[in-house]
């Protein structure tokens, strides 16, 4: 892509000038076509679409749906303008004339893309001196939570109360595909509200906190004489068997009368435990009962003989309980009548089992204390909380001067910047109505937050046309790395005017990573561009895939972020993201991809021995899930998956009048030979060249990350092994590889592509716009900052923050 | 398999209590009648019905071969799953050889099911109305509900407002009863009340912010927040609905609320639960359009002889085995709707059934859910007041427009329209009665 850019900065090669005596002169079909042809469209072009296109491209029938003579050159209409990069993109790639129609002239070619290349950027960016890149760009729901959470010191979960918002290439941030309607706005409101309610109960609160300590009695059902799939005492100790038994393990006392966060730490150890390694575990909370039988995630650990403290914080609802249970899929089952386990059915079974000694449960806050909450809602302003009515009232009179300079501070908050007073007016106005309206000054108060809260003030970002002002830099740069709002120290920077420093951006997004919101900046960003939030989605049959479960896929999503997290801490080149010689590995995901060596249930660094098929980002086996369709894998979908979020190469979708290849799983053809046969069609060929050799590199890992010599069939309800797999194919420059190892060695030897990748991820992500055509040379400038760091992803955020794209509307 | 086993009984008053409709004073006469009333103040003859308008949608298609017969015309064969609608054959009209031109995105165009907008190709970055949306836009006024936008479960619609996003839908039969039957206690409706004056004054509020805020970042960001602004002023209107709504007393059913399905795999019982509850809300006039997603989903169908997960069925790969499970699962779901069209049939609506001034339209994105082909759309249309009885078979290789159709019922409820998307007029060889 590089190459795309020099091509029309240099000073442009002699134009041929050829006098053109063909009579369907395209653009210029003025008798046909009633539009006109921009004054600055390139001088040649015509000529250049007369001699190579028109033969194909011509009339209602054109190939691929592309008429050059009813395109147009309103490049104001983004249909059109991006019909023109596609043409620009692929003649410069040589995708287009096609190779049988003749070879195209050098000279020839470089003056197109020269003066189209111009023309088009040129046009772009009159454009964007106008309205900027990014328009309108309005928080998410993941930073519409967090923001509200941060503002009044709360920790309820917000964003499931939110309707699902659009993705583009994984994004939801993105501007241009935002949209807002009454419906969504009558949700936020709902969504403002649940977040006051939170906020003056938990004001109301009188601070006092739960805890309880479990003895291993108090873990285990109340009744030994019952039937039901809570822990039974065995030797002093609650004891949970394997079994395939949905909620065995649910521990009924745990039972929560509050929503809210919990810490939970216990002491447990295993029972009969397997030769080898420990018995891996599930903690999970849920209902727990029939008519509800979704669990949430909490976490796993691995118990050995010896007894071991684990501790995890999590949300539970009101209700509902936690379960820890044995959770491997190797390991051999216990089988109970009925649904229900009696104690002592276990025992004669010889199944490993796990024991609990004690627990310990406590309600946190994680989102502050009750003294956080009131400041955050009365400032310094007297309060008196009755906790038994739940209801705040303020301590003595307060001038409605007070009150209103409490509101100014909220909305300066709230809108992330300072407000002058035409702003600010309505407000006031509001909160003035309501006190004449003998309404009680508090609730007065909380109407003026609701509307402060549903302010487009609140929900957008406010960012001027041209440089952005030093609290527009704050806010984007807050967002990228937290998605929540600034910090007062960012603030305080900000109202300096430091940030425009490149040496002060640079220590904020280090400084930033640090914190609490920033230390999610690597799952948040990999939940996006690597759609890591849709590890969960499918789930591999389990007669096809017997040793994959649920541990196994949080092993593969901590493998990945640790992997992304170890890079940017170490700066380490984005490189690694093709080819590394080590991974992060627990001891279960290690054992499901057979390698030796490693021990327990942390996520430790594994060196990888040369001839390991892991190593790198595609070797990973959350990429390999989520880029496979649950039970089968498919060349396409993958290959375009890995040409556009790993290599960076954008794929058109399809032309419309191709029908899709329909896999046939009797056996009868392979996909490879579909394919084949498929390509036969020159417009199928000229995107396929680019997605089928990441598509077929892939094939020897199966849809749950397994490396496959063969692919599997299902034959009487049993998987056989069939075919062989072939991973050999050709790179579109025409480079051959054997297979995913000589595949990963040739992508290993120019970086670059993959840095500009990471680079325009995190320009798309931290910014709310795609990056255009007239943003190719920006990309390359950060890609050249990070160039002597041999590209590391430290230095590549570096250098995204601090360029004049991030800086600029 | 019989469509009457199993049917769910409800009975109605025959018209509500004059007076309970004028304790909302004079404000009832400054709105619309409610079908229920009607009776009380027009005779039957002298009022036209309502004309209605329920569209449900699938996520995974339907197997064509099981679907469409092999000839055309009103003697058609009845293909395996028209076999179950034989009861209903002179109330529904199929059509094959369909689709909305240049839709194409497998899945996502999920998306455009009833708004025939490309969300595939890049450039177009946002959705356009949805046929049904479009009826509620300008119909809508006349009933509590302008439109009921249902889901038997997730997150996703296919219902779309003017500027292209998405109306999230209810997915709880239950809730929705409630929302539609149950009236809140005094208390709660005074709480309801003062929270939506209070949110129309912050509407009006942050409108104007809106305004002024556009002033502050000029010419740049007009249309978001312009978009921003049409939101808060029909947020307004509708809270302004609400209000006077509110006033009323919702209409009694004799049916008690529908206990919701528990296993979220029984996609056809959640399905039957939803309709019952949609056809109240058709008897009642609480609203007059709907729409209902019957998305795929991972897990196994409780359907005797199926033993995988639907999504998996779908991606049969002409696997024998695969297929015949599929059969099983689609057949159930096409029984469900015949049961919900016999239903309308047997409803009286102004002394005729309702099912004649309800079009019932069934359609999904996939034509082939196994390669996610867009083309060749499962379409059927019952009732509305058409001449149904026929197979309407158009080209299979080289699609008719599936937007005439919609301009075909949009005409039928009365929307003075010619065009609809990439509509090229109306429907060929639909006529009404």
């Amino acid at each position: 892509m590089a190459s795309a850019i020099s091509a029309f900065n240099e000073p442009s090669a002699v134009r041929p000038i050829r006098s053109v005596v063909l009579a369907t002169l395209v653009l210029a079909a003025a008798s046909t076509s009633p539009r006109a042809v921009a004054d600055d469209f390139p001088a040649g072009a015509e000529d250049f679409f007369a001699f190579n296109c028109l033969d194909c491209h011509s009339g209602s029938e054109g190939e691929a749906g592309l008429d050059l003579t009813s395109l147009g050159t309103d490049l104001s209409d983004p249909q059109v303008f991006h019909r023109w990069v596609r043409i620009f993109d692929r003649v410069n790639d040589g995708e287009m004339p096609p190779a049988d129609y003749g070879q195209l002239d050098d000279d020839e070619k470089r003056a197109f893309l020269d003066g189209s290349g111009d023309w088009l950027v040129h046009a772009q960016e009159q454009q964007r001196e106008r309205r900027g890149r990014v328009r309108g760009r309005r928080l998410t729901n993941h930073q519409l939570e967090r923001t509200l959470q941060d503002l009044l010191a709360i920790d309820i979960p917000l964003a499931t109360l939110m309707s699902e918002e659009p993705r583009h290439e994984g994004f939801t941030g993105i501007a241009d595909h935002q949209s807002i309607s009454h419906f969504h706005l009558e949700s936020h409101l709902s969504v403002v509200d649940a977040a006051l309610d939170e906020a003056f109960r938990r004001a109301a609160d009188d601070g006092s906190s739960w805890s309880r300590d479990y003895e291993a009695k108090d873990v285990a059902r109340s009744n030994p004489k019952k039937r039901n799939r809570d822990p039974e005492m065995r030797n002093g100790k609650a004891v949970v068997w394997n079994s395939g038994l949905i909620f065995y393990g649910r521990i009924s006392s745990s039972r929560v009368k509050e929503s809210g966060w919990y810490r939970v730490n216990f002491t447990a150890s295993a029972v009969k435990k397997p030769k080898g390694h420990g018995v891996w575990c599930t903690v999970r909370t849920g209902p727990c009962v029939s008519s509800a039988p979704l669990l949430a995630w909490v976490g796993a650990f691995e118990a050995q003989d010896e007894p071991q403290d684990w501790t995890f914080e999590t949300w539970i609802p009101k209700g509902e309980m936690l379960e820890i249970r044995p959770a491997d899929i190797n390991l051999k089952r216990g089988r109970f009548k009925g649904g229900q386990v009696g104690v002592g059915e276990g025992e004669p079974q010889d199944v490993p089992g796990l024991a609990i000694h004690r627990m310990r449960m406590e309600r946190i806050h994680p989102g502050g204390t009750v003294d956080e909450v009131r400041e955050s809602l009365f400032g310094d302003l007297p309060i008196k909380a009755d906790s038994k009515s739940a209801t705040v009232a303020f301590d003595g009179d307060v001038s409605a001067d007070a009150l209103k300079s409490r509101l100014h501070q909220f909305a300066t908050d709230a809108f992330r910047r300072p407000l002058d007073g035409s702003e600010f007016e309505p407000f006031a106005a509001l909160l003035q109505d309501s006190l004449d309206a003998g309404v009680d000054p508090i609730d007065a108060l909380r109407s003026a937050y609701r509307a402060v809260l549903c302010s487009p003030r609140f929900l957008y970002f406010t960012e001027p046309v041209g440089e952005l002002d030093s609290y527009a830099i704050a806010n984007r740069l807050s967002y990228l790395i937290g998605n929540s709002m600034p910090d007062e120290r960012l603030m305080t920077l900000a109202a300096d005017d430091q940030l425009r420093d490149p040496k002060v951006l640079r220590e904020q997004v280090d400084r930033l990573l640090e914190t609490d919101r920033g230390s999610d900046f690597v799952r948040d960003f990999a939940d996006q561009w690597l759609d890591m939030s849709k590890i969960g989605f499918t789930e591999p049959e389990r007669k096809l895939y017997r040793n994959f479960d649920i541990v196994v896929q949080d092993g593969m999503l901590q493998e990945t972020l640790t992997f992304l997290q170890e890079m940017l801490d170490r700066d380490a080149s984005v490189g690694q993201i093709i080819d590394s010689k080590h991974t992060y590995l627990q001891s279960r995901l290690a054992r499901y991809y057979g390698i030796d060596g490693v021990e327990g249930d942390e996520v430790r660094k594994v060196k990888l021995d040369d001839d390991s098929h892991r190593g790198g980002l595609l070797a990973h086996g959350s990429i390999l899930k989520v880029t496979a369709n649950g039970n089968d894998t498919s060349p396409v979908l993958r290959g375009v998956w890995v040409s556009e979020r790993i290599l960076g190469q954008p794929i058109a979708p399809p032309p419309a009048n191709v029908p899709a290849v329909e896999p046939d799983i009797r056996g009868a053809t392979t996909i490879r030979e579909l394919l084949e046969k498929h390509k036969a069609d020159p417009s199928c060929a000229s995107c396929h060249v680019k997605i089928d050799p990441p598509g077929y590199a892939l094939e020897n890992f199966d849809a749950a990350g397994r490396w496959r010599d063969k692919y599997v069939q299902m034959k009487g309800g049993r998987p056989r092994p069939a075919a062989e797999v072939d991973s050999s194919y050709t790179l579109p420059d025409g480079r051959d590889f054997s297979g995913f190892h000589e595949f990963r060695e040739l992508l290993s030897e120019d970086v670059r592509p993959i840095a500009r990748n990471v680079a325009e991820k995190l320009l798309i992500y931290g910014t709310g716009a795609t990056v255009s055509f007239a943003d190719r040379h920006a990309v390359d400038g950060i890609v050249d900052d990070a160039a002597d760091q041999e590209y590391g992803f430290r230095s590549l955020l570096h250098a995204v923050v601090t360029s004049p794209t991030f800086l600029t509307k | 398999m019989s469509l009457r086993n199993k049917r769910v009984q409800f009975n109605f008053r025959r018209s509500l209590n004059r007076r309970t409709v004028l304790r909302g004073g004079g404000v009832a006469m400054s709105l619309p009648w409610l079908t229920a009333m009607r009776e009380s103040y027009a005779a039957p003859e002298t009022t036209k019905p309502p004309k209605r308008f329920v569209a449900m949608t699938l996520g995974l298609g339907l197997v064509a071969e099981n679907l469409f017969p092999e000839n055309d015309g009103k003697g058609y064969k009845p293909s395996r799953y028209l076999e179950v609608l034989q009861d209903l054959r002179d109330q529904i009209t199929v059509v094959s050889g369909t689709s909305h031109p240049g839709v194409s995105g497998g899945h996502r165009a999920e998306a455009s099911i009833l708004t025939a907008t490309p969300m595939g190709s890049a450039g177009r970055a946002t959705n356009t109305i949805s046929i049904d949306q479009l009826m509620a836009k300008h119909l809508g006024d006349a009933t509590r509900f302008p439109s009921l936008v249902l889901s038997t479960r997730g997150s996703n619609s296919p219902a779309y407002t003017d500027n292209g996003s998405m109306i999230p839908p209810e997915t709880s039969p239950s809730r929705l009863f409630n929302r539609l039957f149950v009236d809140d206690s005094p208390a709660e409706q005074k709480r309801q009340a003062r929270r939506i004056r209070q949110g129309r004054s912050i509407m009006d509020l942050v409108g104007d912010d809106a305004k002024s805020l556009q002033r502050d970042l000029g010419a740049a960001d007009r249309d978001r927040l312009d978009a921003y602004f049409t939101s808060v002023r029909d947020l307004e209107k509708r809270m302004e609905m609400s209000e006077r709504w509110a006033k009323l007393p919702k209409p009694e059913v004799d049916a008690k609320a529908p206990v919701d399905i528990n296993n979220p795999n029984d996609l056809v019982a959640q399905q039957k639960t939803m309709c019952d509850v949609v056809r109240l809300a058709l008897k009642t006039d609480s609203t007059r359009f709907v729409s209902l997603h019957l998305p795929g989903s991972g897990g196994v169908l409780p359907v005797d002889g199926v033993e995988e997960g639907y999504h998996s069925l779908s991606h049969h790969g002409r696997d024998e085995d695969k297929l015949a499970q599929l059969a099983l699962v689609e057949a159930a779901l096409l029984a469900q709707w015949g049961e919900f069209l016999q239903d309308l049939r047997d409803t009286d609506d102004f002394g005729n059934p309702l099912l004649d001034h309800t079009t019932v339209f069934l359609t999904s994105n996939l034509g082939n859910a196994s390669n996610h082909d867009n083309r060749n759309m499962p379409v059927l249309l019952a009732g509305g007041g058409f001449r149904h009885g026929q197979h309407l078979a158009f080209d299979r290789k080289n699609n008719y427009p599936l937007p005439n159709l919609y301009v075909s019922v949009l005409q039928n409820v009365g929307l003075e329209v010619d065009r609809f998307a990439s509509s090229t007029g109306t429907m060929r060889g639909l006529e009404p009665v």
